[in-house]
């Protein structure tokens, strides 16, 4: 997965801002990425990219050794729909539908899983994350914490290569931080590719490699 | 995808918006319900028209004038024009029925009964046994009422003709003289047994109880048999003379052709019962401008809410994008999940309707003055308005989940 020459702009009253300046970047299975920076600085912009979910203004995008730097709408979702999960900092959870419901919902496009398999594996998924005892739960009848594990379990669910999470701990407190970092760690260990945005300064010690966002330019700054 | 995947969907959605969803159907429901109520009304009412002018054959008969013509002539006169539709030549109204006694072996029936002609045009509406095939056969009333008061409407105390399809009445009429003087002496006495092969719901063909519809050739023998004799030509024409002729017409559409015919002819005529059917054609129109306009109005409403509900759904909307849903099948489970509510409202409202008929029905029936009136069920209503709405879903859809408005949201 790799990003070459990325640049991102937006015509506002016939101002142009260029929120994206040719970033570089590639990501392997295995690795935690982290990307920090101030406000406004681009990160969501650039993940967003990532996960197909907005278009670059320039610049090619590789994944599998493919560009799919334009692709139609449909060809999009069904990308993301085998190989991305997200997880974003207001968790983006139903709240009428049980965490159960929830994170069965990604398993209803996947052509791989039997009707009568879905429960049995939102289950597990769900178990696997420590929420065995919360299956039925609705979003309001959960912690912060245990929200974000419903929310990561539905984006883990279709098995996909690569996790984004922007900004996943900012609606935590600092147990619960701590908890959904080790978590995507051990994640990143099972082949696969975990992309956080982050301004916590704990994600540094879970990360493999952390990025800096400034004004639109990507940078490494530590392996 | 499966149909029954679409379905779950559509239904977690509305468990997303219940409360919205709840209000959605009522809103329809209540739609459903006045357009199937507006309907059936309408169709009540003008079926009730419609038996008025076709099976109370009253509504079916010109008066011709006769003025100073011989009536024999005159009716001779008519025959040979060969107008097409009538059906039957009544040298007066006398002739339309007559009242009889009528009996039978078995005993149990009783009292008085009308008899009619069984001529085309006389229309009445078979409940059991089969019509009139043959000379010295009746069609009667389902009901006898066996005292001498006809038209009374205690139902306990009814006979059931349908009991009798089979066997024979007896009917008893006297035919007797009548003298200038005014006296009268009896000449014969008749008993003529007509075997009843069929009854007809007397409610619904505006006939009392104790009615009979008997072979026309039979009939025309008991008028000829039960009419006064009297003393000369001129006693009878005089007691006859401020009598029209009356012309029977097959059907009440037919009858202003009838009424031309007859006075391009220079034959003065009138009609024997005037309907005025202005109520009817007003309360048609009522329905249908009134139909047009729930049609419009609602589909406004329902494009409104949609759209404000939708404004609502976009989280979800996004929730199903990130996590792959392509635009096709979130259009798909939005229009599923309306169509849905839209088809429920409607099953609800199609289930009350015929509950809502049982009910007036029964107001009805018990109500002497209002019996005769039928309650009709129409869906036409409410299954024009299903389609329509659904389309409308489809369409509001359609162009809800167009790029630009995408776009809008992302
Ligand atoms: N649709 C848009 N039209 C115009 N400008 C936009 C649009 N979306 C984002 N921007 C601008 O792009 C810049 C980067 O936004 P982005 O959301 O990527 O920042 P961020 O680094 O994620 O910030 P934060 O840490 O606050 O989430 C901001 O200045 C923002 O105003
Ligand atoms: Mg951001």
């Amino acid at each position: 997965m790799k990003l070459e020459h990325i640049y991102k702009e937006y015509n506002l009253n016939s101002n142009k801002i260029i929120v994206l300046k040719d970033v570089n970047i590639e990501f392997k299975p295995n690795n935690f990425y982290a990307i920090m920076g101030r406000s406004g600085s681009g990160k969501s912009t650039l993940v967003n990219i990532l996960g197909l979910l907005d278009e670059a203004s320039s610049g090619n995008y590789y994944l599998n050794e493919k560009n799919i730097s334009s692709l139609s709408a449909d060809a999009k979702s069904d990308i993301i729909a085998k190989q991305i999960g997200f997880v974003f900092q207001s968790f983006y959870l139903n709240n009428s539908l049980t965490a159960l419901e929830n994170v069965m919902l990604p398993l209803y496009i996947n052509k791989g899983v039997k009707k009568e398999e879905r429960k049995n594996i939102a289950t597990s998924m769900l178990k696997k994350l420590g929420l065995s005892d919360r299956l039925n739960h609705k979003p309001k009848e959960l912690s912060g914490g245990e929200q974000q594990r419903v929310a990561i379990a539905r984006a883990l669910i279709n098995n996909p290569k690569i996790i984004i999470a922007d900004e996943p701990t900012g609606n935590l407190d600092t147990a619960n931080e701590i908890e959904i970092f080790k978590t995507l760690k051990d994640i990143s260990k099972e082949n696969k590719i975990v992309i956080v945005v982050s301004h916590n300064p704990v994600v540094i010690d879970y990360c493999d490699y952390l990025y800096e966002m400034n004004d639109g330019i990507l940078k490494e700054v530590r392996r | 995808m499966k149909i029954t995947d679409i379905l779950s969907l559509s239904y977690l959605n509305i468990k997303t918006s219940k409360f919205k969803a709840f209000i959605y159907g009522l809103i329809l429901f209540f739609f459903f319900l006045l357009l199937g109520l507006l309907f059936s009304g309408s169709k009540t009412i003008s079926s009730f028209a419609d038996r008025y002018t076709n099976t109370d054959f009253h509504y079916k008969v010109a008066m011709v004038d006769i003025g100073d013509a011989k009536r024999e002539d005159v009716i001779k006169e008519i025959e040979s024009l060969n107008i097409p539709h009538i059906s039957k030549i009544f040298s007066s109204n006398i002739d339309i029925f007559t009242t009889t006694k009528i009996s039978n072996v078995e005993n149990d029936i009783n009292g008085i009964v009308e008899l009619y002609g069984n001529y085309q045009g006389i229309e009445y509406v078979l409940d059991s046994g089969r019509d009139i095939e043959e000379a010295g056969e009746a069609v009667c009333a389902s009901s006898f009422y066996p005292g001498l008061l006809s038209h009374v409407n205690d139902k306990s105390e009814m006979i059931d003709m349908k009991t009798k399809v089979g066997k024979d009445i007896f009917i008893k009429y006297t035919q007797y003289k009548s003298f200038f003087n005014g006296e009268t002496i009896d000449l014969n006495t008749y008993n003529v047994p007509l075997k009843v092969v069929g009854t007809f719901d007397w409610e619904k063909s505006l006939t009392g109880s104790n009615a009979c519809y008997v072979a026309e050739e039979t009939f025309d023998e008991i008028i000829k048999t039960s009419r006064p004799v009297y003393e000369n030509a001129e006693m009878e024409e005089d007691k006859l003379k401020d009598l029209d002729i009356l012309v029977l017409v097959d059907k009440y559409e037919n009858l202003p052709i009838v009424l031309d015919e007859l006075q391009k002819n220079g034959y003065e005529t009138s009609l024997y019962y005037k309907l005025d059917l202005t109520p009817v054609v007003v309360i048609e129109k009522v329905v249908t401008y009134l139909s047009i306009s729930i049609f419009i109005g609602s589909v406004f409403i329902v494009y409104q809410f949609i759209k404000n509900t939708y404004r609502e759904n976009v989280n979800q909307i996004k929730l199903y994008k990130f996590i792959g849903y392509k635009k096709k099948l979130i259009t798909l489970i939005f229009i599923v999940q309306y169509s849905l509510l839209t088809f429920i409202s409607f099953i609800t409202a199609s289930i009350i309707l015929p509950i809502i008929r049982l009910i007036v029905s029964n107001i009805f029936y018990n109500n002497p003055n209002l019996s005769a009136l039928e309650i009709k069920l129409s869906y036409m209503g409410v299954n024009l308005y299903l389609i329509f709405v659904t389309l409308a879903i489809i369409i509001i859809f359609f162009r809800f989940m167009s790029k630009k408005n995408i776009e809008k949201w992302s």
